[in-house]
């Protein structure tokens, strides 16, 4: 029913003025101009909702794309979790957005934060420990300059209702523009009062940079920096690049587009300036998340045309020792989860899922020491096909955010689960029995699974 | 329409109708003074556009227009993702502006659906006999990610015989696999006719070692043929291009001489590799999305459009005048770069989408342009004076439109100017074409 237009609302309006009385349900249809919705519906981010009701999700923004790493989750200052999503292809509307997800699924009109004309940009966002938003940014020229640029910014997370939120520039650096039609992905992670920057360089044959940036009063200066050259699998245009750091400090860099390589260093090994980062090693599996004592990993296999879906398995392959494969789940192939995020010395991973069709959107966590388990599940009430999604896990909730396709643009959804963490069961790696058929009332369903992972 | 305008005759004086106050009826009568042209009343001469064709949506590379015997050949091309999946496309059009039914140029090429689209030239090189050079991304079972390029020889049906179906084979043993430093770094390919020869140009990039340094290099590959399309060597020459300038580029127009080749690259940040034909290269950096108009074996001249505003992207409105500039031929091992003289200046007009310039023996060369505006209602028509620049507007094509121009493109056959472009909107994109007769033609010798 999501996704009718605002003249359905109209036709409604006027069935509603002549005595009719339709059943609409919770969620019918977007809200007209102005935030229009039928009685006894408001309109809560861009939906009507029927009042007292509250989805399992919401569609705060409908945009043209959302490249699979643009979703960045931070815990929100008073409660629940912000959701900022850079939007970099809706014409007249491209910027980052900052959306406020309430712990019972309320969600907040999306606000601008930042905007931006001309080309798309990639970027990334840490939490400053001043409480701004840092946001990293990678563009390109315009057709006056001859330079790729990253940047830091500092960006208010509050101000005044109707001002723009004030832009510091923290830090810039920039490289030689080769061509390319979009900036490569570019990773961050923060600890504290460092920042961490991984981004790929084209020139020089291509290699990934790591910017280590430590606040230095109010400012944020660079104090080493490592690189590393660019696996032959990995052209220089296209070396996007993720960033996970562990518990330890730890850094992992995933770089690649379709074939992804990793290189790891550790930043407490900072000496005069200088940190090695290992050769990158090229894998076959998709990274999820790394650890220094192990990565996580997608393996696509088999295709089934009948569903449209690849069967996959979860791998977690240690620094040390064989590697364990979790089995018999599925990815549409219209779907990536793109990266896992941290949580509790673990990663958080979505859609993970046995069912092709995606009715829920599951959550799984895996750690080096755990085995992977589903954590965490969100009832969908759309269908559209799934994109990306990204999950974080906050207290005893996981809020989950993913995109859709819906004619020639893209839904952003958000969901609020509870998140178990306690007393469950392991995953059967090899279970004969398919869940997610119907969808679960209440909280999420956790499998029962006995097998590989086990401890 | 025409009998309640025919009503102003009975006792109303002379009303003014504007220059096309409505369309034609079905017996093709007009109210008294204007023409029926087109299906449109309009004051006689006015050069009506027709439409050649309309797809969903249609990149402004993505259109050519080259001459026939005694029209032109307009060709497009209809993408993967689409009803009509990949294909190259066109339709004739005639100097009394019929516009033949569609024709398959290509009608079979494998591309990825969820790729970025292939590019393509056209070149006519001998009666009904056309070159298609098409490049694309690699396929996602490769394994690799170079392109490929590969040339179609096509024999379409003689002009007038568009109901009969085009003949297509590729003219090469097997596609070619060219280096590139990114999935999307696909160049656009460039047709160039040399006396006896085809040479095709194409810009590959990679990473290399030069005195122990990595680094991230362009190359202009260039791929001489037979005028079937037959290679005359499977390896191409590589010249060496792009220095300090951006890699993943593409060739968007070659000048032949006749001593050598101008290859021209991107269009943003654009330079010309001079290739004399007794070997070597050369390279000179030009203005900012400078225009190279026509070279010979001294020199290249280069429209140098109006500035960008705003955003400065390809669409974004565009101010003050434009310039006519030559640059001299660059010396071969020679460091400094070469003589730059400026002409004069033009009117204002935008670079996207890209001024349709006619060089011409005997007569001034003729400007196509809609202006700064890139919805502008009408084109207009220029000649322009090779030595002052000086301009002189010979004639205003009405759009009927307001919708985007992605593309413009201008051609001389059989005595008449065949203007071509393309406009755009959310929902889809339509190749019109207007015919004139050529302005100020050459005299007679």
């Amino acid at each position: 029913m999501i996704g009718r237009t605002a003249r359905y609302v109209w036709v409604l309006s006027a069935l509603l003025g002549a005595g009719c009385t339709p059943e609409l349900g919770d969620v019918p249809f977007a809200c007209g101009t102005g935030g229009l919705c039928p009685e006894g519906y408001s309109c809560q981010a861009t939906v009507c909702v029927r009042d007292g009701a509250s989805p399992t999700s919401r569609r705060p923004k409908r945009v043209a794309w959302i490249n699979p790493p643009e979703m960045f989750w931070l815990s929100a200052p008073g409660g629940g979790a912000t959701l900022l999503v850079n939007d970099g292809f809706t014409p007249g509307a491209r910027g980052i957005y900052e959306i406020h997800v309430a712990p019972d699924g309320n969600v907040s009109e999306p606000r601008a934060i930042f905007t931006y004309g001309g080309a798309v940009i990639s970027s990334a966002v840490v939490p400053l420990p001043d409480g701004r938003y840092g946001v990293v940014l990678v563009r390109f020229p315009n057709v006056d300059s001859d330079e790729t640029t990253l940047e830091l910014l500092g960006i208010e997370r509050t101000s005044a209702s109707g001002s723009t939120p004030a832009v510091e520039k923290l830090f810039s650096t920039t490289t030689p523009f080769l061509g390319g039609v979009e900036p490569p992905y570019v990773g961050a992670a923060i600890d504290g009062t460092t920042l961490n920057i991984a981004w790929t360089v084209p020139s020089g044959g291509g290699r990934v940079e790591v910017l280590h940036l430590e606040r230095q009063g109010s400012l944020w200066n660079p104090t080493w920096k490592a690189s590393a050259s660019l696996p032959p699998d990995v052209p220089p245009l296209s070396g996007d690049c993720q960033l996970f750091r562990d518990d330890g400090g730890v850094l992992t860099v995933r770089v690649g587009f379709e074939s992804y390589a990793l290189s790891t260093l550790d930043p407490a090994t900072a000496m005069d300036g200088m940190v090695s980062m290992t050769t990158f090693a090229p894998t076959t599996d998709e990274p999820l998340f790394g650890w220094k004592d192990g990565v996580f990993a997608m393996r696509r296999g088999d295709y089934d045309p009948a569903n449209a879906a690849f069967a996959v398995s979860y791998v977690f392959t240690p620094a040390m020792g064989m590697p364990t494969e979790d089995k018999g789940f599925t990815m549409p192939e219209t779907t990536t989860p793109f990266v896992g995020t941290p949580f509790e010395g673990g990663a958080l991973v979505a859609p993970v899922s046995r069912d092709p069709k995606l009715p829920t959107v599951d959550v799984a966590w895996r750690s080096p020491t755990e085995p992977l388990r589903i954590v965490a599940s969100v009832p969908r009430t759309s269908t559209g096909s799934i994109f990306s999604s990204r999950a974080y896990g906050l207290g005893d909730k996981a809020y989950v955010a993913w995109t859709e396709f819906y004619e020639s643009n893209m839904d952003l959804w958000i969901g609020v689960s509870d998140l178990r963490r306690e007393g469950m069961g392991m995953l059967l790696g090899r279970s004969n029995h398919v869940r997610g058929l119907s969808r679960p009332v209440g909280g999420p369903q956790v499998e029962k699974a006995e097998g590989q992972g086990a401890p | 329409m025409v009998a309640a305008l025919g009503m102003f005759g009975a006792g109303c004086g002379e009303p003014s109708f504007g220059e096309m106050p409505a369309l034609c009826a079905e017996d093709g009568a007009c109210p008294e003074g204007y023409d029926c042209i087109h299906g449109v009343c309009a004051l006689p001469g006015t050069p009506v556009p027709v439409t050649v064709g309309s797809v969903p949506y249609l990149r402004g590379s993505d259109m050519r227009v080259v001459p026939q015997a005694s029209g032109v050949l307009v060709v497009w091309e209809t993408y993967a993702y689409s009803d009509d999946g990949q294909r190259f496309v066109g339709a004739r059009v005639s100097p009394a502006g019929a516009v033949s039914p569609r024709m398959d140029i290509v009608g079979r090429f494998v591309a990825d659906s969820d790729s970025l689209e292939p590019y393509f030239d056209v070149l006519p090189v001998s009666g009904d006999r056309v070159l298609v050079a098409i490049s694309s991304p690699s396929l996602p079972e490769d394994p690799s990610v170079e392109p490929r390029l590969v040339t179609y020889r096509v024999d379409l049906p003689p002009e007038g015989r568009e109901d009969q179906p085009a003949a297509f084979e590729s003219a090469w043993a097997k596609e070619e696999r060219l280096a590139t430093v990114g999935y999307g770094a696909v160049s656009f390919p460039k047709l160039l006719h040399r006396s006896n020869r085809v040479e095709l140009g194409y810009v590959r990039s990679r990473t290399t070692t030069i005195d122990n340094n990595l680094e991230t290099i362009a190359e202009l590959a260039i791929f001489s043929m037979q005028e079937d399309g037959t290679l005359f060597s499977p390896d191409p020459t590589y010249h060496p291009a792009r220095a300090n300038l951006p890699v993943a580029v593409g060739v968007l127009g070659g000048f032949g001489t006749s001593t050598g080749a101008w290859w021209i690259l991107d269009n943003e940040r654009p330079s010309a590799v001079l290739l004399p034909d007794g070997g070597g290269e050369a390279e000179v950096k030009l203005g900012r999305l400078a225009v190279p108009v026509g070279a010979d074996d001294t020199s290249l001249t280069y429209i140098e459009p109006s500035a960008r505003t705003g955003d400065k992207q390809p669409t974004d409105p565009v101010s003050g005048p434009a310039a006519l500039r030559t640059v001299a031929a660059p010396v071969i091992g020679d460091p400094m770069p070469p003589a730059e003289t400026s002409i004069g200046a033009l009117p204002g007009l935008r670079d996207t989408p890209r001024p349709a310039w006619i060089g011409r023996q005997g007569a001034k060369p003729i400007l196509v342009t809609p202006g700064e505006a890139v919805d502008a209602p009408e084109l207009m028509v220029y000649l322009v004076d090779p030595a002052s620049a000086a301009t002189t507007r010979v004639a205003s094509i009405p759009r009927l439109s307001t919708r985007t121009i992605g593309a413009l493109h201008a051609v001389l056959s059989s005595g008449k100017l065949f203007v071509g472009w393309l406009e755009t909107d959310e929902t889809s994109a339509t190749i019109r074409m207007a015919i004139l007769p050529e302005p100020e033609p050459p005299a007679a010798p």
